[in-house]
């Protein structure tokens, strides 16, 4: 163990609300492993590591996942030496080649998705300081004792309460300064160093997820860890367009909350109907489950603004139409916008008296900025209550004759179809509308990313997403189902049950489907995907636009997934584990596993946790819809924590995958005697783009398999494999000759085929004994921790 | 000549795909030493000129495998090619075989190529693959048979009609020795 990074980590914990006992850190250093209380978790090699202090895993990762390139610009023109060709080999002006370009977009894309949820982590945890007081304590409940896995395995830091997360917070804010920096011209060059900080930029944003979800759990009392959740309404039609309707659209909770606080406290609770999209909508259900309903993703929100149901619009942040406050007004809908990421041009109102912002938007002001979410709440209550008999449900649709007569005058041009994002048949169904039948139109509703792209293009000004929901009116209407409010945390008592079975491969993945609504075709295949692997009985779990994706649709007996299947952290559970922030939970599981299973050390102990993520934790993320840059950290976060991710196909679009070959052998090691051996690349990729769902598929379970699967585990993986490739392919997969390590590992039932396909692939099982085959590692032997630390005769208690 | 890219936005850079037509689409596959033929998820889907674009797809596949070419089936794909005799196929997501396409060495058949064709892959996903190719693989040349014009790739139909897309397969298949 080396002094040096120690006292250089010290320097950068010296804050103004640093407390050094509650960091177990002494004066001057990093406390050493020997100099820990007995008893207590000894502090691993990287506490709140530096851009630099964890290059030596990410270069094992990129060795064995070299950064794939796509660029979708051949040129630069990020600063005015430019505009830059960088066509194949040549150079810009201040030498910068099409390969590190992509590495700095890579590594901007994934700044920006982690400075989002660092900021909002930020804002909640000031404003839950600020409203519920320092010392809120974070009790995720006694069924989850090691409440903060991230920021015990990145920091060190084991917190206690809300006031806590504040030194954590300044270290992230530190480092988002430094990746930037390294983005300006003439710094970084390599691409290799370019994406060793993009995947420090993903774990900070895993950290700062933990710290939002962790501190709103704590503070506004969410669902911690329940496996049976209450359900929520989800949908459209679950939405009493007769009462005064305040939609809430974004990601913060905190005008929401508040919102509900309000009619809580006058009593209005009946007479006002909350409802909400996107991830705002999963936190507001998590607060008040019985009242605010999900109407769904991304997808509907200008659906739903347009269809003029919502008197009040509040919008807080990310990931919300631009000019969704237009929609709003056009309907002659009051807006508010909070937050001071999203202002919109609005007049700060802050500050005003409550009645004279009352009255400036029923007057008809375009909007209003409000910082305050008490304010907000008042507000938004009187604004709806006010409005609402004066709109009387305004119309902001065509009607069908009006559509009619619109789609005769469409002239097929089809400008409409290039612009359209996933390229919807539109003309086709104007055709058909044209003659008086708007089904086809109605058919591209749930194919429909509800953007209105196609719209800008069109030269005859044609409404086309206004005419597709009106003419799936009916069954926006009918759109009325239950979704698990987001649980929160996996808890450590689930993870003891699951744990010799998930460890060995038995329970043969976690499946998570997260991420954005950009789906390439139907909404519902993300709902088919969770079926299979339900069916499979793998454990499926699903955060943000994903999640609600997946409460749309029933299945043959009239239920949702979420009826149909159990909550528990186990084969065959469904689990709607909250909002994009949430995702910390899948991440904490593995570490959760390592802990329970393996009695690995948590705190400041980066490289050899993710280390058991890659080398023994079977689980794959789908994001099927990626779309934003959090979607692009949230699955880098996952790739430096060494979990595999399969993105749609509108992922090819981020310029930048981490694939593997499987036919180039890896180094691995024997975690007890670092004997290094080569084996087959496993998992095969890190983050790879599927063109269909079936591919998705096939390819997650074969991101499943891991080194140190059992023989158990690893037959019931290859039995999968095969299976789904029977099922959506009609044959055998021609790479099984990579997965089956021995003969153990054939099903009895498919053991004949698959042996007759191994030999015409000229396979040779592995010749090892199984104890070895299961004891591998990526990292060698002195960088596992745990062993090192048992070595040097350190004894401890695991929680 | 040149076209505008089926997706208005998609404009790269300086460098443009040349626009060509089935006939002269055919002549370049003919004159590649090792030509080797990817398809995607859109023969499942799709259709040209009212006959399935899987059609076409074994269609050209045959006569490549008639010279010792492989085709690559990505994504579902090879569904299509379930009862098909004669035609030398493999499966490989598309983004491996364009990662594997980079080094000059490679070859589905063991052998290096000098030209990538493209079919009835996923608009973005083909756009990206052909960028790829376009920057990091300067050894091969990429043409695209899809309706929809790619400025990614050295040679591409222009945006055309589903009608018209099928007499241009047509036109493909017809000149194919
Ligand atoms: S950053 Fe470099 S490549 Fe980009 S425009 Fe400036 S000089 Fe050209
Ligand atoms: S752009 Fe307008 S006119 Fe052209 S096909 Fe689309 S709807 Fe019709
Ligand atoms: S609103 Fe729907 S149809 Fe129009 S461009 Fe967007 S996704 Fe396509």
């Amino acid at each position: 163990m080396k002094e040096g990074p120690f006292n250089a980590r010290l320097k950068s914990l010296r804050t103004p609300n640093l407390s050094l006992s509650d960091l177990e850190i002494s004066i001057g250093r990093v406390k050493r492993p020997e100099e820990v209380a007995e008893g207590e978790e000894p502090m691993g090699p990287t506490p709140m590591p530096g851009i630099k202090d964890l290059r030596y895993w990410d270069e094992i990762l990129l060795r064995r996942y070299k950064p794939f390139y796509s660029p979708i610009c051949d040129m630069c023109c990020f600063c005015v030496f430019g505009k830059c060709d960088l066509t194949g080999n040549k150079k810009g002006v201040c030498g910068m080649d099409i390969r590190a370009q992509q590495g700095r977009w890579s590594l901007l894309t994934a700044v920006t998705g982690l400075s989002t949820h660092f900021s909002h982590a930020k804002e909640l945890v000031e404003w839950l300081i600020e409203t519920k007081g320092p010392d809120v304590p974070i009790d995720m409940g006694e069924k989850t004792p090691v409440e903060a896995p991230i920021t015990r395995v990145v920091t060190g830091i084991v917190p206690k309460k809300i006031s806590d997360f504040e030194p954590v917070l300044d270290y992230i804010g530190r480092e988002i300064g430094d990746l930037v920096a390294s983005i300006h011209i003439g710094q970084e060059s390599d691409p290799l160093d370019f994406e060793s900080k993009v995947l420090h930029a993903g774990m900070l944003d895993a950290l700062s997820m933990e710290i939002a979800d962790i501190a709103q759990i704590c503070a506004l009392d969410f669902p911690k860890g329940e496996i049976e959740p209450p359900l929520v309404e989800f949908g459209v039609g679950t939405v009493d367009i007769n009462k005064p309707v305040i939609l809430c659209i974004g990601h913060n909770v905190a005008p929401g909350s508040e919102i509900l606080n309000y009619l809580e406290e006058k009593g209005l609770t009946d007479s006002v109907e909350v409802c909400a999209l996107c991830c705002t909508a999963h936190d507001m259900s998590r607060y008040r489950s019985k009242v605010a309903k999900i109407v769904g993703p991304i997808s509907k929100q200008k659906k739903f603004v347009r269809s003029g149901f919502a008197d009040v619009v509040v919008i807080d942040e990310q990931c919300i139409y631009t000019d969704l406050q237009e929609e709003a007004r056009k309907v002659k809908a009051a807006v508010i916008v909070t937050s001071p990421k999203a202002m919109r041009g609005f007049p700060d109102r802050t500050n005003a008296p409550t009645d004279e912002i009352v009255k400036e938007l029923l007057d008809g002001a375009p909007g209003v900025l409000i910082f305050d979410p008490e304010k907000v709440a008042e507000v938004a209550v009187r604004v709806a209550m006010e409005l609402a008999p004066r709109r009387q449900k305004y119309k902001g649709l065509p009607d069908v004759e009006k559509i009619v007569s619109l789609a005769k005058y469409c002239k097929h041009c089809k400008a409409c179809e290039r612009a359209c994002p996933n390229s919807l048949k539109i003309s086709d169904a104007m055709y058909a509308a044209a003659d008086g039948d708007l089904s086809k139109l109605a058919e591209l509703e749930d194919k429909c990313f509800g953007c209105g792209k196609c719209e800008t293009e069109c030269s005859r000004n044609i409404p086309i997403l206004s005419m597709i929901v009106k003419a799936a009116e009916r069954q926006l209407k009918e759109e009325r189902s239950k979704i698990r409010a987001g649980r929160g945390p996996i808890t450590d008592y689930e993870m003891r049950m699951v744990a010799d079975t998930w460890g060995s491969g038995i329970v043969p993945g976690c499946i998570a489907l997260v991420g954005c609504a950009n789906y390439p075709g139907s909404e519902r295949e993300v709902f088919e995907i969770a079926k299979e692997f339900l069916e499979r009985g793998y454990i499926v779990v699903a955060t943000g636009c994903a999640a609600m994706a997946i409460a749309r649709y029933k299945d043959e007996d009239g239920k949702t997934l979420y009826e149909k299947h159990h909550g528990i952290f186990d084969a065959g559970g469904m689990l709607n584990v909250g909002s994009c922030v949430s995702n910390a939970h899948i991440i904490a599981a593995g570490i959760r596993l390592a802990v329970v299973f393996a009695r690995r050390i948590m705190r400041g102990n980066f490289a050899e946790i993710a280390d058991y993520w890659l080398s023994r934790t079977g689980a794959c993320g789908i994001v099927w819809g990626a779309m934003s840059q959090k979607a692009y950290s949230i699955a880098t976060a996952c790739n430096r924590f060494g979990i595999p991710v399969i993105l749609g196909p509108h992922g090819s679009k981020y310029r930048r995958l981490y694939l593997g070959r499987r036919e180039e052998p890896t180094p691995v090691y024997n975690v007890k005697t670092g004997k290094r051996r080569d084996e087959v690349l496993m998992p095969e990729h890190l983050l790879y783009v599927a063109e269909s769902k079936e591919e998705a598929i096939v390819t997650a379970i074969k991101l499943c398999m891991r080194y140190n699967d059992f023989t158990e585990g690893r037959r019931s993986k290859i039995r999968h494999y095969v299976d789904a490739y029977f099922k959506f392919f009609g044959r055998m997969p021609e790479d099984l000759k990579y997965l089956v390590r021995s003969e153990d590992d054939i099903p009895s039932e498919m053991r004949e085929v698959v042996l007759e396909e191994l030999k015409r692939e000229g396979w040779e099982p592995r010749k090892l004994p199984q104890q070895e085959l299961v004891d591998v590692s990526t990292l060698e032997k002195e960088k596992l921790w745990t062993f090192e630390a048992m070595r040097r005769g350190l004894r401890w208690f695991t929680v | 000549m040149i076209s505008e890219a089926y997706k208005t936005g998609n404009v790269p850079g300086p460098l443009t795909a040349v626009v060509v037509d089935g006939r002269t689409a055919g002549e370049i596959i003919n004159a590649a030493k090792n030509p080797l033929f990817v398809v995607g998820s859109m023969l499942v889907t799709e259709e040209a000129g009212g006959r399935r674009l899987s059609e076409y797809a074994i269609e050209i596949a045959k006569r490549l495998s008639a010279r010792g070419c492989v085709t690559i089936t990505t994504a579902n794909a090879i569904s299509v090619f379930k009862d098909v005799k004669d035609v030398n196929t493999k499966i490989m997501g598309l983004v491996e075989v364009v990662d594997r396409l980079q080094d000059p060495n490679w070859g589905a058949n063991d052998k290096p190529h000098d030209l990538v064709v493209f079919l009835g892959i996923h608009y973005w996903m083909a756009s990206q693959g052909l960028a790829t190719l376009k920057h990091f693989a300067p050894h091969l040349r990429t043409l695209t048979l899809c309706f929809m014009h790619h400025p990614n790739a050295d040679w591409s139909f222009p945006n055309m009609s589903r009608e018209d897309w099928g007499k241009a397969l047509e036109e493909v298949v017809q000149t194919l020795r």
